[in-house]
């Protein structure tokens, strides 16, 4: 079976180990709960009729201010992809989104990701704001609507993903 | 760098197999698991059942075939609550793989973590 490496990067808060935990377990706690290291998970999915396997790497939160909160590109040794996840609460968490994409660019070259815009049951208006989103849909960066509360879009999220890197 | 007396690089040997719980693993090329001992069960980690190695490392998916290059993941969790620093590298004509629980550390971090992170939260515009 051929198995694809995924990081979770993204804010801390943002939902990056409940998005996993949704899409591993079908699981969601209201509970915020800041990951420390690193936690692995595996899921299978079926790719145009192949079966993948995603490594799913939920890293820790990147802090805004805070030096000690960045997050060690040493993690994405071996990456196929990543997934972004902002708060579509916190428009703030795309600029800490946008930081950590260039990160990854510098130190570990190109791979493929998706933008998952997580929180959508809390209503995400800024999304439909050309002035906040606009120099963001310019680079092509694919976003999804996700909730890890709800589900919605989850599964979309990562195959969608998984698609891109089977595709190479 | 002057070379430490004995009598310090016993005593912080000592200090590293009691409180860090040292598990190696001896891997071919491939990621095939040659040799191992120290402590891998404190890791979650069951070389005697021979699973296949992706699955019995799973850290390792993405970086096999080994290179000459040494790896570090620190902070990985390897079972619930169990947090290792996580070392590959090349030696001897070997590819190694060095555990090192670093949980007590992870789960004092975490806590403080929680503590910072829900207060940024709470300062946030709308909150």
């Amino acid at each position: 079976m051929t198995k694809k490496k995924v990081c979770m990067l993204g804010a801390f808060g943002v939902g990056k180990t409940s998005l996993v935990a949704r899409f591993v377990k079908s699981l969601f706690s209201e509970r915020y709960h800041s990951t420390i290291g690193v936690k692995i998970d595996k899921k299978d999915l079926v790719v145009n009729g192949a079966e993948v396997s995603l490594v799913l790497w939920d890293l820790p939160g990147e802090g805004e201010e805070d030096e000690f909160q960045k997050v060690r590109m040493s993690y994405l040794q071996g990456a196929a992809g990543y997934v972004l996840v902002v708060d579509g609460t916190r428009p703030e968490t795309l600029e800490t989104a946008r930081n950590l994409q260039k990160r990854v660019e510098d130190t570990v070259g190109h791979l493929p990701f998706t933008v998952a815009v997580n929180k959508a049951d809390l209503g995400n208006d800024w999304q439909e704001n050309p002035s906040v989103c606009g120099r963001w849909q310019e680079q092509d960066w694919i976003f999804i609507p996700t909730s890890a509360k709800t589900g919605a879009g989850v599964e979309d999220l990562f195959q969608s993903l998984a698609e891109r890197l089977v595709k190479g | 760098m002057t070379a430490l007396p004995p009598s310090i690089s016993e005593y912080v040997l000592h200090l590293t197999m009691e409180q860090q719980l040292p598990a190696f693993f001896v891997l071919d090329q491939e990621g095939r698991l040659c040799e191992w001992g120290g402590r891998p069960e404190r890791y979650g980690i069951s070389p005697l059942n021979q699973e296949p190695d992706a699955e019995l490392f799973p850290f390792l998916h993405g970086i096999v075939p080994l290179g000459d290059e040494p790896v570090f993941f620190p902070c990985v969790e390897t079972a619930p609550n169990v947090f290792a620093d996580i070392h590959v590298f090349h030696r001897e004509g070997k590819n190694w793989v060095l555990l090192l629980d670093v949980s007590a550390d992870a789960l004092r971090q975490q806590q403080m973590q929680q503590r910072l992170n829900e207060i940024a939260l709470q300062r946030k515009p709308g909150n």
